[in-house]
């Protein structure tokens, strides 16, 4: 078997939606190093919610039957 | 002693050797299933000797008044129409005869002398992938199985699936067994039989019941199976919590934790609830999809739309296709969604009337090297797309937001095959890339947590982590920059210690 059969975790991106130039003609500002602390306490707490559906503590004891 | 019987070659219908085995679910989905191939002939061995079936005997038949034979039959499908002079031609190595045979075969079916439960092994090779261009079904846990038939081999794709018997194993027993049998894990151990899976569950997580007839398995059981078998279990909670018990998952993080494991190669055994018990299947593939449109300076998860996941459930048969859909309450559930029929009989879906599954646990058995949970790759690669994309909003604010994706692969498949397949193109750009990784970056572990990030504007950049160490440190090994516009981004961000140091090799075009 091939990988391309298996489609070994290919990733769609892009595909036909949106606006594939959207980053084109992104300059670096020349106050980047300026705005990276401005927004740094703002990007740290967007970050910290954005994470909380993935840190819920693994508990096992809740399924009350053992499954069959 | 058994008395010699010849192969037997017929036509693929009604009467035939699958129609033999009754009306149950598992047979009528594996008849449509296999009407949908364009199955045409079927080969049945009259004798086979299966390892799986010998150790159940074993362990419990063979006690049994009933006298249970030790010698089950075997069926092989082919989508070609042929007789028994076709395959004495091909046993004859008749080059073109081999060439049709083994180009036709769809998988095989081993029936086991268990008049309940008489579906043993069973491979069937997956349908053809229609949407392969634009939605790619991913299945990467299958793997290949070679049968041979009188000296005959024939190979097909997929991952083994068998009904459960209710003495030997239950739902949560043949569960765990396929997922053993996937590609990612099948090289660390032996493939255990379903009757050494239930052993190990009882050897150390022992629950008070007896282990023959079984009557089904705990999810500490499953896990310490799993540690028997010299693998590690990772087991991934639902985050819909109620009076601090887990309850159910929501639709992201449901489909986030699934594809991240199987775009890995590792199945995913899904514990939940079927109508009021709990029950266990295994997932072996999902359907890919768009990521879903990321507000600005937001990220989304590019797994979180994907709209149906493939199951190994012992109540139907392998690989059913399930949507993901969720309740009012934002918790995921799954409904059989069978698609688009191919063939025009009159076979009724068994699937229709199924219940809905809520999933609650995932367990994923994985090399005890790769250290790393799911949830903390995901953790870590959002915490990072997310602070990218602030900052891009900060400096253009018409930006669109990012997704991002997870997974685990072996080092030397990320050189070989991820780098590949975003770089095949530009092959100066991906000679340059795989030496950056291996002679400026530290030696890298044998697993790779990857974290790939773009959006609508294509893959950016991905990020490569150590597996081997614990979750509360979970070290970079190098970001991989595919976007020009974003690289200088994410070298402010390093510099400024907003993302965490390590090795930035520049795989733009630029």
């Amino acid at each position: 078997m091939s990988d391309d059969e298996r489609s070994q975790g290919k990733t769609l991106w892009n595909s036909g939606r949106g606006d594939p130039t959207a980053f084109d003609g992104l300059k670096v500002p020349d106050d980047l190093d300026e705005i990276i602390r401005r927004v740094s306490k703002q990007a740290r707490a967007a970050a910290a919610e954005r994470v909380k559906p993935y840190q819920t503590p693994v508990t096992l004891a809740t399924l009350r039957y053992p499954v069959k | 002693m058994h008395s010699p019987k010849p192969l037997e070659v017929g036509p693929f219908g009604a009467g035939d050797e699958l129609a033999k085995l009754g009306g149950s679910d598992q047979a009528t989905y594996l008849r449509r299933y296999l009407e949908d191939l364009d199955a045409a002939t079927i080969v049945t061995e009259p004798y086979y000797f299966d390892r799986d079936y010998l150790a159940e005997l074993a362990a419990f038949y063979s006690l049994s008044a009933h006298g249970y034979p030790n010698v089950c039959r075997r069926l092989h499908f082919f989508s070609e129409a042929f007789d028994r002079g076709e395959l004495e031609r091909a046993i004859a190595n008749d080059a073109a005869a081999v060439l049709r045979l083994r180009a036709s075969y769809l998988g095989f079916v081993v029936v086991r002398p268990i008049p309940a439960s008489p579906l043993g092994r069973t491979v069937v090779r997956w349908y053809h992938d229609r949407d392969a261009a634009s939605a790619p079904r991913i299945m990467t846990p299958s793997r290949d199985y070679d049968c041979h038939v009188a000296g005959l081999r024939l190979t097909v794709q997929g991952l083994a699936w068998q009904q459960q018997d209710s003495a030997v194993g239950t739902c949560a027993t043949v569960a765990l067994w396929s997922m053993l049998h996937s590609s990612a894990i099948a090289g660390y151990h032996a493939l255990p039989t379903t009757a050494q899976v239930t052993r190990a569950a009882h050897r150390t997580a022992g629950s008070g019941r007896r282990v023959f007839p079984n009557a089904g398995l705990d999810i500490e059981q499953l896990c310490e199976a799993i540690k028997e078998f010299d693998l590690s279990p990772v087991v991934v909670p639902g985050d819909i919590v109620r009076d601090g018990q887990v309850v159910r998952f929501s639709r992201e993080r449901f489909a986030a934790s699934c594809t991240a494991m199987i775009r890995s190669g590792f199945p995913v055994l899904l514990l939940g609830e079927l109508d009021g018990s709990a029950h266990a299947t295994c997932a072996v593939g999902f359907r890919s999809s768009n990521p879903p449109t990321a507000a600005r300076g937001n990220v989304v998860h590019h797994d979180a739309n994907v709209p149906f996941i493939y199951i190994h459930d012992d109540n139907l048969g392998p690989s059913v296709r399930f949507s993901i859909s969720t309740n009012d309450d934002g918790v995921a559930s799954l409904r059989p969604a069978a698609p688009p029929r191919v063939a025009a009989t009159q076979t009724p879906d068994p699937t229709v009337r199924y219940p809905a599954f809520v999933p609650s646990h995932l367990v994923v058995a994985v090399p005890e090297d790769l250290r790393t949970s799911p949830d903390a790759l995901h953790v870590a690669g959002l915490d990072i797309a997310t602070k990218v994309s602030t900052v891009l909003q900060a400096v253009q604010g018409s930006l669109p937001g990012l997704s991002m994706t997870t997974r685990f692969s072996p080092l030397r498949d990320y050189l070989r095959r991820e780098l590949d397949q975003v770089l095949a193109t530009t092959p100066a750009i991906l000679g340059r890339a795989r030496l950056a990784l291996l002679e400026h970056v530290p030696p890298m572990s044998r697993h790779v947590g990857i974290v790939r990030v773009g959006g609508d504007a294509g893959l950016q950049f991905d990020v490569l982590f150590d597996t081997t160490d614990s979750d509360a440190h979970l070290p970079i090994f190098a970001y991989v920059v595919y976007g020009s516009e974003v690289l200088p981004f994410v070298a402010a961000l390093i510099a400024h210690d907003e993302l965490p140091r390590a090795y930035v090799v520049d795989a733009t075009l630029g």
